[in-house]
């Protein structure tokens, strides 16, 4: 747990090169001939303008020469051949790029599931569940952009740029010099592209999702709105965003208009009109010869050098994107998993021991602060309090999901640690407050996937803790389908089913957290029998905020502030009467007293 | 095509004149762009005949770098003009829609889900504004561009335009083809993509399931068949998409291969030049966008059209509710009568939602209802506030038939706290001051309401735990606040309207404890005197001292009275009485 509250340093840059590094690495089998491909392809484009130059110059230089036509169309068959074969070869180097990022991003997507896996609960308490999904997905897709868009166009422009100045410096030492004129200036204005439109589109996509939100919230909350008379001010609340997100997004249009596309079609026409006065001065003046067929291949190579420069561009501004979602994913590979090992067990008794248990989530915000009791094996104990009591913290030690910081937890007498954890906690089963159920069936919901546990004996299970009717309600019976987060069951039919659920894997001990919190006093009655049934023959606590459900209970532990300010049977703390006799009145008040 | 541009009339009409300014300087930069490359032509043609000067090659320099400055300006002008249109029809989609859905009722919400009313409101947003904008764009680049160019190749030799033509509506082909594919491929990556999404965060939210459990590996898993189904689905797309490239390349390739045969033996025909040929193979690679965008146009028109109907759907529903002409002002008094009042949610359900419902409240006096869930509590409390289509006649408010109020007045006249306590993401001093009308937050009236209502309200006792206190955040991004809290906090923002005729809680105080329950009921009776209140509960401490107690089952009266009488009956009521004076562990304290 200590090691989790200390703040980690940020990724740094070396870390996280190495790491997409390793990626790459591992997806070399696409990757390399990616490159290959790549590099072929752009090699026989640079190669297929100089047949044409070539054309050119023949034409110029030695007019009866073309007259053998044949010489022409061997010419022409050969740039021809070349095209295709670049085309091949780049479908090809698309295809294995593309593969290897769409690999990458599948086991980033693995390691990051997996090694959720293993976390400590305690991570998903301090991360809301949409965020650790968003690390899964979205944050992958992210990286996956990085090396499909963004790292493919930046490689590919590379290449190519390299290619053409190594062209041009062995062809002509001074249209290489002429050609390398526009780079500082191209330079420039690449920075100032990437530079804000990294900043605007973060801000386009920050406003966008904020503009999504209020709209989202003002349609759940649009009861409110109308019955509030409200309309006008949540309209012009609204219209704010929209006007700050159409603002953004103007700055972005306008970063469009007078860059990228328009930029660097304005370079080309600027090559044109260089390397024409180039080959016109020479021409005049006679200082040097520069041959038709350059004149066509540097326009062609620059115009070539300036479309990468532009395709760079358009995905530049992800980059830091990519960096930042790379940065949230390595963060999470990062946390230590927790240390959870299985192995043979023999059934456990269920006897349990808190000694002197201290814990806190957070540091300095003490939950249990000294807690200790008994509970021997078979029987039943109750924790009530109010909330921030620390009853569920007694759940989640019990359970392993957080370890005590000091004290001692046993269970048969034996230390909790001691246990091979992931073998302990199939002999026991935990029934939560928000009774959660899985996309599937009914029974897939109750058998979790037990292949011992036959569809008979689910039915069974649900049957036992009171489920009939809810069995007669539907078509399919077991086999109805169960949509994600349980839609279309009543929170009762939930619970019951999670009952069931807990009972078919007939646990040692079993926790009922909250159990009944959010169901009608009808339910309750039908409830209430299903936790008589789960009580019987094992270990079981209950921590409740409905009194009602735990009054036969063999002991209850009233806790308060971290501490077990009493303990014994309902009648014995009635008897007591101090705070859980108060609780009792209290709950109790309000139907008892007469209107004044 | 006509219904087409009457989809998007309401856009043309607004953004005309800066479509025109666009397209101007569109057409200047179509026509700019053809000089560079004829200057190149003629200027080589000139010098291999020997038959240009120095000064000469430098005015014409001169001249191409004003028009290249001219031309970028341009490029710069119609890039901003035609591009803005999508955040123009961005902005203005937003807001109509949004002022539309704020005037729909709870019936349409019921018809149309969050998610998507959330989806015509972005993905088919910005797929019109695509269309407008880059769509507007590629029409101009797929029919004016080209046939410019095809002029001023012709001008160069006929023989050569025809010739270097042939092969390009290949170009259009491919480019039509790969489109569709591509759609259909992404929508399929996208649907694993979601798909992928949704189970993670199953398995995310019920981790201490998972945990306790042991699902750990079957977890496992199954994600990693819905990777692999990404990676395939997308591997599928990557199929179609990567053949963008090789065919933009590949098929102009062929042209520019025709071009240089007919080319070369034009030129020792004599009918063409050097610089001619040079000219015009520019110009063929200019050729190679607005093939690409005949598809594209296509696609993106066929898109922003569907995204636009889409839309137009849901702006056309009718709203359920409106004010007659003839609605007339709210009374004075908060008497009630409801007389035979039956209301359905639609045809499609069997069984009517309220049936033969009948009362007399007088002023002043309150109502209690309860019944088990679905009993039609909360469809009585909403036609209080006109929510859906009410028929003359069935309830009269002060006196007057409620179907007659505007909207609006009766809204003003009824403080409505509803079952579902949504909070808004804002401070919580925010969304109770939601409840404050323009005037009183102007005069300052509603900051000394807001702490009186902190008072009725029982909040005041809460703050000091808050880490902000008043200003601590609230809704989904803000600090946990506990069902009680939340309930409380609506209960005093609905407050904060002061002296309304009628208050209505619907099952506002289920999760607060007995005893707040209590305080905040006689702060309200203090408060509201001589005032009309109806209250529907689960627990029946909140309606035991009512004036009237409704026992509500599948939509009807099943029994009526007071405390007293209704426990007499030994009904229903009485039933539910004995089992939660049980379950309050009530039985010891005698």
């Amino acid at each position: 747990m200590s090691e989790n509250k200390k703040k980690r340093p940020p990724i740094d840059a070396a870390f996280r090169r190495k790491k997409l590094m390793g990626y790459c690495w591992k997806a070399r089998g696409s990757f390399l001939p990616g490159l290959f491909f790549e590099g072929a392809s752009v090699a026989l484009d640079l190669f297929a303008p100089f047949l044409v130059a070539e054309i050119l110059n023949k034409q110029i230089q030695e007019l009866h020469a073309l007259s053998e036509t044949g010489r022409l169309f061997r010419l022409l068959a050969i740039y021809l051949l070349a095209m295709l074969f670049s085309s091949i070869f780049r479908y090809a180097s698309g295809i294995f790029l593309q593969r290897s990022a769409n690999g990458i991003a599948r086991m980033i997507q693995l390691d990051v599931f997996s090694h959720l896996q293993k976390l400590p609960i305690a991570y998903f308490d301090s991360l809301p569940a949409g965020k650790v999904v968003s690390r899964v997905t979205n944050d992958s897709n992210a990286v996956k952009l990085l090396f499909s868009a963004v790292l493919v166009r930046l490689i590919s422009a590379a290449i190519y740029g390299i290619g053409i100045y190594l062209t041009l410096s062995q062809l002509d030492l001074r249209l290489f010099l002429l050609a390398l004129l526009p780079l500082p200036l191209l330079w420039l204005i690449f920075r100032d592209f990437q530079k804000k439109s990294a900043k605007w589109n973060y801000a386009a996509r920050r406003s966008l999702s904020e503009l999504n939100g209020q709209l989202n919230e003002n349609i759940q909350g649009m009861e409110v709105i109308q019955s509030l008379g409200r309309e006008e001010r949540i309209a012009s609340d609204f219209e704010k965003i929209n006007q700050e997100n159409y603002k953004i997004n103007l700055k972005l249009t306008k970063l469009w208009a007078y860059s990228a596309f328009n930029m660097t079609s304005a370079f080309e026409y600027l090559t044109m009109a260089a390397i024409l006065a180039y080959f016109g001065y020479g021409s005049i003046s006679g200082a040097y010869i520069v041959p038709i067929g350059s004149l066509y291949l540097f326009v062609n190579y620059m115009s070539r050098f300036f479309n990468q420069v532009n395709q760079a561009m358009q995905r530049v501004g992800d980059l830091e994107r990519a960096r930042g979602a790379a940065d949230h994913i390595f963060e999470l590979l990062r946390e230590t998993p927790g240390e959870e090992t299985s192995g043979e067990l023999e059934p456990v008794q269920g006897e349990i021991d808190f000694e002197n248990i201290h814990f806190a989530y957070i540091e300095d915000e003490t939950v249990l602060n000294g807690v200790s009791f008994h509970i021997p094996a078979g029987d039943s104990a109750a924790f009530v309090g109010h909330t921030g009591s620390g009853k569920s913290t007694i759940m989640n030690l019990l359970m392993g999901f957080y370890r005590p910081e000091s004290g001692q937890i046993r269970l048969d007498g034996k230390a909790l640690e001691d246990y091979p954890l992931l073998s302990l906690r199939r002999q026991m089963a935990i029934v939560l407050q928000d009774p959660y159920l899985f996309s599937g069936t009914l029974y897939s919901n109750i058998a979790l996937g037990r292949e011992d546990i036959s569809l008979e004996d689910a039915e069974e299970a649900l049957r036992e803790v009171g489920g009939a009717p809810l069995i007669a309600r539907l078509k399919d019976g077991l086999l109805s389908e169960v949509r994600e987060h349980g839609n279309g069951y009543s929170t009762g039919e939930r619970q019951l089913i999670s009952f069931a659920r807990a009972l078919a894997q007939n646990p040692r001990i079993l926790v009922l957290d909250e159990a009944t919190a959010n169901i009608d006093s009808e339910t309750e009655a039908l409830i209430q029998k299903g936790i008589t049934r789960l009580g019987q023959d094992r270990t079981m606590l209950l921590i409740a905020h409905r009194l009602s459900t735990i009054q036969h209970a063999s002991r209850i532990y009233v806790l308060d502030h971290g501490q077990i300010v009493e303990a014994g049977s309902h009648d014995e703390l009635m008897a007591l009467d101090r705070i859980y006799a108060q609780m009792v009145r209290e709950q109790s008040r309000s139907l008892k007293e007469q209107p004044a | 095509m006509k219904t087409f541009f009457r989809q998007f009339k309401w856009f043309f009409e607004h953004y005309k004149k800066l479509y025109a300014i666009g397209v101007v300087f569109l057409l200047i930069n179509y026509g700019l762009n053809m000089l560079p490359p004829r200057m190149v032509g003629r200027v080589s043609d000139a010098i291999l005949a020997g038959q240009m000067s120095l000064p000469q090659l430098w005015r014409t320099i001169a001249l191409m770098l004003l028009i290249i400055l001219i031309n970028y300006l341009a490029c710069y002008i119609w890039g901003y003009v035609i591009y803005r249109a999508s955040d123009d029809a961005a902005l203005i989609s937003h807001r109509e829609i949004f002022a539309r859905l704020l005037k729909q009722s709870p019936l349409f919400y019921a018809a149309n889900s969050t998610g998507s009313i959330m989806g015509k409101a972005t993905n088919d947003v910005s797929s019109v504004g695509e269309f407008l904008s880059f769509g507007m764009m590629a029409i101009f680049d797929s029919t004016v561009w080209p046939l410019a160019l095809l002029f001023f190749m012709l001008a160069i030799s006929w023989k050569l335009t025809l010739g270097s033509f042939l092969p390009l509506p290949l170009l259009i082909f491919f480019s039509r083809r790969i489109g569709t594919k591509l759609y259909t491929c992404y929508d399929e990556a996208q649907a694993a993509f979601d798909e992928m999404n949704e189970s993670v965060l199953e398995g995310i939210a019920g981790i201490r399931v998972v945990r306790a459990y042991n699902l750990e590996e079957s977890e496992k898993e199954r994600f990693h068949s819905r990777a692999d189904q990404l990676f395939r689905k997308n591997m599928r797309a990557v199929r179609y998409s990567q053949m963008y490239m090789p065919i933009s390349r590949l098929v102009p390739a062929i042209s520019l291969v025709i071009a240089l045969a007919l080319g070369i033996s034009e030129i020792q025909a004599g009918h063409l030049t050097t610089g001619g040929l040079i000219t015009f193979t520019f110009y063929l690679n200019m050729l190679i966008w607005p093939m690409m965008a005949i598809g594209e146009s296509i696609n993106t028109g066929e898109m922003g059209s569907a995204s636009m109907q889409r839309i137009q759907e849901l702006m056309d529903q009718p709203l359920a509710v409106t004010d007659s002409p003839t609605a007339m002002a709210m009374p004075d008094g908060a008497s009630i009568k409801v007389s035979d009042l039956h209301f359905s949610y639609g045809s499609k359900t069997k069984n009517p939602a309220l049936e033969d419902i009948h009362f007399e409240l007088g002023a002043g006096q309150s109502l209690g209802l309860v019944g088990p869930v679905g009993s039609g509590k909360t469809t009585l409390l909403r036609q209080f506030l006109h929510f859906y289509p009410l028929p003359e006649g069935q309830i009269e408010f002060g006196g007057r038939d409620l179907a007659r109020i505007r909207r609006a007045e009766l809204h003003h006249a009824i403080t409505y706290v509803p079952q579902n306590s949504f909070l808004f993401s804002r401070s919580i001093r925010d969304n109770i001051l939601l409840g404050a009308s323009d005037e009183d937050l102007a005069s300052g009236r509603a900051e000394t309401r807001l702490q009186e209502v902190l008072d009725i309200a029982d909040l005041r006792k809460d703050l000091p735990q808050l880490p902000q206190g008043l200003d601590s955040q609230a809704g989904e991004k803000g600090i946990a606040l506990s069902g009680g809290q939340k309930q409380r906090i609506c209960i005093a923002r609905a407050l904060m309207k002061e002296d309304s005729p009628l208050l209505i809680l619907d099952d506002c105080l289920s999760a607060v404890d007995a005893m707040t329950e209590k305080h905040i009921l006689d702060a309200l009776k203090c408060e509201r005197q001589g005032k009309s209140t109806l209250i529907a509960a689960h627990r029946l401490s909140a309606v035991r001292s009512a004036d009237l107690i409704l026992v509500l089952q599948e939509g009807r009266i099943v029994d009526r009275g007071t405390h007293a009488e209704l426990l007499a009956h030994g009904s229903w009521y009485a039933e539910q009485y004995k089992q939660q004076e049980l379950a309050e562990g009530g039985k010891k304290n005698e």
